[in-house]
């Protein structure tokens, strides 16, 4: 997987985020360059130009973002269990999927090309039509849509309802174990609010940096700017305008118009943030651009359809060599994105391996000597075989919360449930911390996680003595 | 014998000023519709309440604004539950007024400049018309999908106006369909005595002619409130709303 690493720190809604600067202003023939005036709730206060991107500290609920990114790469999100998120959003493509149009259930070409969700606030709203207002909102769309991952949410919430480790994720991330497809979107979204690309060449370059951009991607910046009047749709810290314009890409699709039936929308789709343009081949909504440079010989051209076309799109008389510079320019949007690694996902087991109570006891009291070699492994330094024990660790609990289903009396079933759910997600961070040899926090964890074990074992203990008698 | 300008203070006004209503019609198009009618519960408190409100909040009225309140004039400092100024906030007389018809005055114009409408919050008595001119260098559209006044003056570059005249008393969202984060709101009144507090969170009302009346406190995403007051020619009033 391609991915680099960053920083954690976040943009939220790009109307919060104070520090924007403004510096190119005068480089853009007759739009001046003012100071924000209206800054209210749900209007962007914005006159804009090209800006940095100063990403401001995330206020998160990192229970949520665990959670979120549990969601994102579990393949139970679609109805034939083969499609996560990821699918369309892969992070080693920028977030996207690299195809022309996005593939749905069963394969199916879908209509629209898979957009990246990088820097997730400033795409709203969203789809490429705008449909969805919040990033929420948005992640439950290919959730239930038919032609898209096809599940059934009621579905989710009761299959999610019966993996422990979740029950316990959606406890410890909304104070209750309630699932419901609110919070799915809402923890999907805060893990996608980590997925943050700043400190591209251009933010360095317009913080002062004059070496940051090549002599060619300078060049370009001027045309973005100036000749080519890119800027005029691709503006803000977040290079767009959070509008909808017809560029004049042929198809049959209307866009916007479905959604509002005003005349200048047909046909027109979301101007699409630029971050990490590079990435996220092939362009436009419906992908018929597979290069950037063929994006700009597209706008060099003025479109290919006169038909309802935006009026500010006409034949630029680009220059290759110019046309290559908003190339390099494009390029050195490219920021860093959050390293993002798969997640082992929560695991329903259906047939354990575990046949009876006798053996049952046996795994119990292995699994707390397994704790003990592991902290035995942590004080000498061995963070594979520590990492190998959690593994283990893992996958017994998994494999002990099936069979609790079938072994326990139902008053116990909820106790179990719970305490191997929160089991594996302790586990789960003890693995955390190992992988980055964090010993004293493995240390301070240990206790607890051991009486954690401990009281499953009673309850196990206790029910092999009921059936016993 | 009376205090030279008379001073009312408003603590609290309605529990839900940020919630949105249940009958708000929120359309596909994230357009948020016309306010429901207020409640009419009477939100004034003379004077115990706002001292307390005020002390947690920590900022307090800028006593210096009301200094020189003219006669007839119903003036006023809008501040949050945390004391700040409050810009953008309508204050308008609601009831008391005798059924007189009021001229209309000229055309106002709402600019659409920086990707956004300027002013963004715009009172007008009923009758009115509104140029929106482009003042920007891209194409701008202007619409309104509102119950009190639906609209759509198509799409026109910089430099250009069309206009709109806003007959119906009621709320009504315009939008650039182009630009979605473009969002203004008229407020069309039946009467001409109303204010736009300023980012000091000031208003002033002038020549509101001597009598009781009910006033109301709109703002653009609570409730609105109401809130009595007499004016006397001879006087100014004072109002301190605090929203909740």
């Amino acid at each position: 997987m391609k991915s680099r690493s960053a920083g954690r720190s976040a943009g939220r809604c790009p109307w919060r985020v104070g520090a924007f600067f403004c510096l190119l202003g005068s480089l853009v023939a007759g739009a001046g360059c003012k100071r924000p005036a209206e800054a209210s709730a749900n209007v962007l206060p914005a006159p804009k130009t090209l800006e940095s991107f100063k990403p401001t500290p995330l206020e998160q609920n990192f229970e949520q973002v665990a959670l979120g990114r549990l969601l994102f790469f579990d393949q139970r999100l679609s109805g034939d269990g083969t499609m996560s998120c990821a699918t369309c959003h892969d992070p080693a493509k920028g977030f996207t999927d690299g195809l022309k149009t996005a593939r749905g259930k069963g394969g199916k070409t879908l209509a629209r090309n898979s957009p990246s969700v990088i820097n997730i606030d400033a795409r709203a709203p969203f789809f490429w039509d705008g449909r969805a207002a919040t990033a929420e909102e948005q992640a439950l769309g290919p959730i239930g849509s038919p032609d898209e991952m096809a599940k059934d949410v009621g579905e989710l919430v009761s299959e999610l309802g019966d993996v422990p480790e979740y029950v316990a994720r959606f406890k410890r991330a909304f104070g209750d174990p309630k699932i419901s497809g609110d919070r799915i979107g809402a923890a999907i979204a805060s893990f996608e609010r980590t997925l943050v690309s700043a400190d591209a060449p251009i933010d360095r370059f317009l913080g002062g940096d004059t070496a940051a951009l090549s002599p060619e991607a300078a060049w370009g910046m001027r045309l973005f700017v100036g000749k080519a009047e890119c800027v005029k749709c691709h503006d803000g810290p977040h290079t767009t305008d959070a509008g909808f314009h017809n560029v004049g890409v042929v198809g049959e699709d209307v866009g916007r118009y479905k959604i509002l039936p005003i005349p200048v929308l047909k046909g027109a789709f979301k101007t699409p943030s630029l971050r990490d343009v590079e990435l996220t081949a092939p362009y436009f909504h419906d992908g018929s651009a597979l290069t950037l440079k063929d994006v700009v010989a597209h706008y060099n051209r003025g479109g290919d359809t006169k038909d309802n076309l935006d009026q500010d799109i006409k034949p630029l008389h680009l220059t290759d060599a110019e046309q290559e510079a908003l190339v390099a320019f494009m390029k050195a949007l490219t920021g860093n994105v959050s390293r993002i690694e798969v997640p082992r996902i929560p695991r329903l087991v259906a047939k354990p391996r575990f046949r009876s109570t006798k053996e049952l006891m046996k795994s119990t009291d292995g699994m707390l000597q397994q704790l003990d070699q592991m902290i035995a492994s942590v004080e000498g330094g061995r963070w594979t075989e520590v990492r190998t024990s959690l593994g283990t660790l893992i996958g017994n609990s998994e494999e002990l919360a099936a069979l609790r289903l079938k072994a326990t009396p139902a008053a116990r079933h909820e106790q179990l449930n719970e305490l191997l759910g929160e089991l594996i997600v302790d586990f789960e961070e003890l693995d955390s911390q190992a992988a980055r040899h964090d010993r004293a926090k493995v240390a301070a964890m240990y206790e607890q996680v051991r009486t954690r074990c401990e009281s499953c074992h009673d309850v196990f203990r206790w029910t092999n003595k009921q059936r016993g008698r | 014998m009376k205090a030279p300008v008379r001073s009312l203070l408003i603590a609290a006004l309605a529990p839900v000023a940020f919630a949105f209503l249940p009958s708000c019609d929120r359309s596909a198009t994230g357009e948020s519709a016309r306010t429901s009618p207020s409640q009419q519960a009477p939100a004034v408190t003379p004077s115990p309440r706002p001292a307390d409100s005020v002390a947690r909040g920590g900022n307090s009225f800028d006593e210096a604004l009301f200094a020189k309140i003219a006669p007839s004039t119903i003036a006023g400092q809008v501040l949050d539950r945390n004391g700040q100024a409050q810009k953008d906030i309508v204050v308008y007389v609601h009831e008391g007024l005798r059924g007189a018809k009021y001229p209309i005055g000229p055309p106002v114009t709402i600019d659409q400049r920086d990707k956004a409408f300027q002013p963004r919050i715009l009172p007008v008595l009923a009758g009115t018309k509104i140029f929106f001119k482009n003042a920007d260098m891209v194409l701008h559209n202007v619409y309104s999908r509102s119950l009190v006044k639906a609209f759509d003056l198509g799409t026109y570059p910089q430099g250009q106006s069309k206009d709109a005249t806003f007959d119906q008393p009621g709320r009504v969202d315009v939008f650039c369909a182009i630009h979605t984060n473009m969002h203004a709101v008229v407020l069309v009144l039946d009467n001409p005595y109303f204010a736009r507090s300023d980012s000091r969170g000031y208003f002033e009302i002038a020549n509101v002619p001597a009598g009781s009346y009910a006033l109301r406190v709109w703002s653009e995403l609570g409730q609105e409130q109401e809130i009595r007051s007499d004016v006397a020619l001879d006087q100014g009033t004072i109002m301190r709303v605090k929203l909740p």
